[in-house]
Order: C-alpha cells, then sequence, then structure tokens
C-alpha cells in the first residue's frame, strides 16, 4: 500500500533530496512535493520502522547548498554562456573573410542578429 | 435547495401557492445558487514535486467538496507551471478515484527554465448520486521536478483557484 511520510525542512534542493531518496530506495519511492517548509515523501508501499529512520535521516543530513551533477553541468554551461556573451560583443565582421568563408560568416553575423532579436539583447 | 423537475399544468387548473414555490420559487433559488466550492489559493510558497506518480498538489487547497443534487459537476482548476525540462501530467480525482485513466487529463511541458505555462483545466463529471462528493487535483512528472505557483509572495506571485460546481 503506497504511502506519504511528512517531514518539515526550511531549505532543500528538490532535485537533490530526490537523488539522494532514490539512490537510497529504487523504486520503492515515486518521489518528493514540497509545499513550503513541509516534505511529502511518497513511498509505493508500507516501510518499516528501519527505512522510516533512514528517510528521517537523509532528510536532516540533506545539504540545499550542494549540487545534482545535472545542476552543476547546467550552471558551468550558464557560466560558459555568461562569459561569450561579455567576450563576443562586437559583432562578426564578414567582410575579414572571402570566398565561401566569407559567405559563412555573413549567415553567421545574420544568426548573431536573429538570437539578439529573440532575446531581446 | 433542489431542483424539482416542473410539472405540467393542464388547462384549468388553478395555480396553488404551494406549486409556484415549489416549481417557480424553489427552482430559481436552485438554479442562482447551485451546490460550488471554491478555494482561491495562497499558501505562502510554491508547491514542487519530483514524483512520477499522480499525488495530491495539495490535499487541503486543491481540494472542495459539495453536496450535490444528482447532476453533472464541473471542475475548475486555473494555475501556472514553471521549471520543467519534461511532462508535467494532471488528473482530477472524485471520491479517491482517478477521472481519467493513464496519464490523466492534461500534459504540459517548458522548454527553458524560466518559462511559465499558465493552465485552465475543465472537467465534466458525470454520473455521480446525489450526495457529499470531493474533488482533487493530481499531478506527476516524467522526470525532473515541476513547481506550481501557490502565492508564494515573491514575483511572480501568482494565485491558483480551484473550483467544483453542479451544473445541470
Amino acid at each position: 500500500m503506497a504511502r506519504e511520510i511528512t517531514f518539515t525542512k526550511s531549505s532543500i534542493n528538490v532535485e537533490l533530496l530526490d537523488q539522494e531518496l532514490r539512490e537510497e530506495f529504487g523504486t520503492l519511492t515515486t518521489g518528493l512535493s514540497r509545499r513550503g517548509e513541509t516534505v511529502t515523501v511518497y513511498m509505493t508501499q508500507d516501510i518499516t520502522a528501519t527505512q522510516l529512520t533512514a528517510i528521517r535521516n537523509i532528510i536532516e543530513s540533506h545539504d540545499s547548498s550542494q549540487k545534482t551533477l545535472q545542476q552543476h553541468t547546467q550552471a558551468g554551461r550558464q557560466t560558459e554562456i555568461r562569459q561569450s556573451r561579455i567576450d563576443f560583443t562586437t559583432p562578426l565582421d564578414p567582410t575579414l573573410f572571402t570566398g565561401l568563408l566569407g559567405d559563412l560568416a555573413e549567415r553567421v553575423r545574420w544568426l548573431e542578429q536573429e538570437i539578439r532579436d529573440l532575446r531581446n539583447l | 435547495m433542489t431542483f424539482t423537475t416542473p410539472k405540467t399544468w393542464v388547462t384549468g387548473e388553478p395555480l396553488t401557492a404551494s406549486d409556484l414555490n415549489t416549481y417557480v420559487r424553489d427552482n430559481q433559488d436552485a438554479l442562482k445558487s447551485p451546490p460550488a466550492d471554491i478555494n482561491n489559493v495562497d499558501k505562502g510558497s510554491n508547491i514542487t514535486t519530483t514524483s512520477t506518480s499522480f499525488v495530491d498538489v495539495d490535499a487541503t487547497e486543491f481540494s472542495v467538496t459539495i453536496t450535490t443534487t444528482g447532476g453533472r459537476v464541473m471542475i475548475i482548476a486555473c494555475f501556472s507551471i514553471a521549471k520543467s525540462s519534461s511532462n508535467v501530467y494532471f488528473r482530477t480525482v472524485t471520491d479517491g478515484s482517478a477521472d481519467q485513466a493513464d496519464d490523466g487529463i492534461y500534459a504540459v511541458k517548458l522548454n527553458g527554465s524560466s518559462d511559465i505555462v499558465p493552465v485552465a483545466l475543465v472537467f465534466w463529471k458525470e454520473g455521480l448520486s446525489a450526495g457529499s462528493h470531493t474533488f482533487k487535483l493530481q499531478w506527476k512528472v516524467a522526470s525532473t521536478t515541476a513547481t506550481l505557483y501557490a502565492g508564494a509572495g515573491s514575483s511572480p506571485d501568482l494565485h491558483p483557484q480551484f473550483s467544483a460546481v453542479e451544473v445541470s
């Protein structure tokens, strides 16, 4: 029988806590919900006292300042994008190139303009 | 106030106060104020889930109860979703039983981390017996997380509404 267990935790990284619970319980958990400081963990069946303690320990030791690997990757990608915006503020000058390379540079400049327009930059 | 199927008067039949009260006054009262329950949500925080099986969005705020007279019920939910790169599914639940099979009635997917999608969900529930019935909204994600704005107090400070009304 499915079971919901509710805890109170002032700050959580939802994706990280979800990952920590799934690493421990696998398919025994289907995830969690957060409503303010209330955290509800969803289990697919009744659990033992030991498992309940394990969930409690995971939640108590959870450090919301840490990130999942995916969040790290995403943060790194955002940092790279921000840096590239700083590095490439000047539009590409197609006249610096000739022949097919010049045509390609024209296309790249056009794409830059389209992206700036889409992003209201 | 219960709606009573109007009677058919015959020629020469006197109009009585009882009939007028039953078939005109009471029926108009019933149509003017049908059984309804409306929750305006202001939780002071948003709601986030990672659940890959259907769970209550919020067992209190996204739950309404009405005492029906046996007619159809319209369930309405208006809210906004953010922060999901996978499908988010919704379904309605009546008296603890899902109204839709499989992945529910609605799916939402966002393309960017800053996207917000408004959802206006309407479902007709038919075949209910007269009496008290509780309606809830449930959701799940295909993966990752989903956030439903519920009056966090910070921008965007959005306030969903969940309601049910007997319409028949």
